[in-house]
């Protein structure tokens, strides 16, 4: 099908690229999911540590609202900086995207939220975050971090301490 | 077995082998900063050009390895999804495209496999993390996209003048 396409001259290369570009340009943002929740609502965090201590909050979130910014009402949060050491003011973020200057996320260390308090080191632990949505039969690992998670109302969030070699 | 190998590959063409997959290697970590930004797919349609299915593959496998070993990315899950969407480069090439050197019938298809080749990771990722398909798809449209895009004007405007320059390089027959 793609055999035997006519051959551009070089005026209709130009043209083409710089169609394509502009269409890529443009069409971009639109794919990108803007951080923060769409709608207010109620969500369920866990935290639990690597001995299988939990504890569970309910979170009431609202419009614009990221996990990010929920857990630093509801705990504390420590996070990497760019050597991936902790900073619990949480200065550094890291740029998702080049082209982008709006797409970063946190990348999270430590946490305490009621009284538990995790930290890990990058090196034997590290804090996995599983999402079930309202509907799902079970947790998912999530594909995006604490600033770019998409939350829905009856979500549950768990946040679990995990050894590097358990994966 | 050395006498094997002599009889199909001289030092000079194992060699020159070599090389190239180390270009390959070279500009993905150059270019590692920019999402799907690469020259990979028209580096394999270039070398599935001059260089034919065959050695190509043999490049890609090289390839693979090395990239999956220095991005510590190397997972029994994934490292199958990866060498078998690259080796459909030089497979389709030589399948659909045989003799072909036209540039935009090439950067279209270019084009087209940066779909292709994000939908290759699906299975992979769905059975190590669980994620939904839909989910997965949304995510990965942005960087596919990229992809195509990137390797859509690389091909467009590189294949010809890097293929005449790999031709007169090179003592070795086209056998796409």
């Amino acid at each position: 099908m793609l055999k035997g396409v006519e051959a551009m001259n070089n005026k209709t290369k130009i043209l083409v690229s710089a169609f394509i570009v502009l269409g890529l340009f443009f069409s971009l943002p639109l794919l990108y999911s803007k951080a923060g929740a769409n709608e207010s609502g109620k969500l369920t965090v866990t935290v639990e540590s690597l001995s299988g201590e939990n504890v569970s909050i309910s979170v009431d979130f609202h419009e614009g609202d990221t996990l990010y910014d929920l857990l630093r009402n509801y705990g504390e949060l420590t996070c990497a900086n760019a050597s991936y050491k902790p900073d619990s003011e949480c200065k550094h973020t890291f740029k998702l995207n080049p082209f982008d200057s709006s797409d970063y996320d946190y990348f999270i260390l430590g946490i305490s939220i009621d009284g538990l308090e995790i930290i890990t080191d990058m090196s034997n632990t590290y804090l996995k975050i599983m999402i079930k949505s309202d509907g799902d039969s079970g947790f998912v690992y999530s594909q995006k971090g604490v600033r770019n998670i998409a939350i829905y109302n009856n979500m549950h969030i768990l946040i679990k301490e995990e050894g590097v070699q358990n994966g | 077995m050395c006498k094997m190998v002599n009889a199909r590959y001289s030092i000079k063409e194992m060699t020159l082998l070599s090389a190239m997959t180390a270009i390959l290697v070279v500009q993905e970590f150059a270019l590692n900063m920019l999402p799907n930004i690469q020259f990979t797919t028209l580096l394999l349609v270039v070398y599935s050009h001059i260089l034919g299915a065959k050695r190509t593959s043999m490049i890609i496998v090289l390839y693979v390895i090395l990239d999956n070993l220095l991005m510590g990315s190397f997972n029994i899950i994934y490292f199958p999804s990866m060498l078998a969407a690259w080796l459909l480069v030089p497979f389709c090439l030589h399948l659909f495209f045989k003799d072909e050197a036209n540039a935009t019938s090439l950067a279209l298809f270019g084009f087209l496999f940066a779909f292709v080749y994000g939908w290759m990771f699906v299975p992979a990722s769905i059975a190590l993390t669980g994620v939904r398909l839909t989910d997965y798809l949304l995510a990965d449209l942005p960087f596919q996209l990229i992809m195509a895009v990137s390797n859509f004007l690389t091909i467009l405007w590189l294949f010809e003048p890097l293929s005449k320059k790999l031709m007169d390089l090179l003592p070795i027959p086209s056998t796409f």
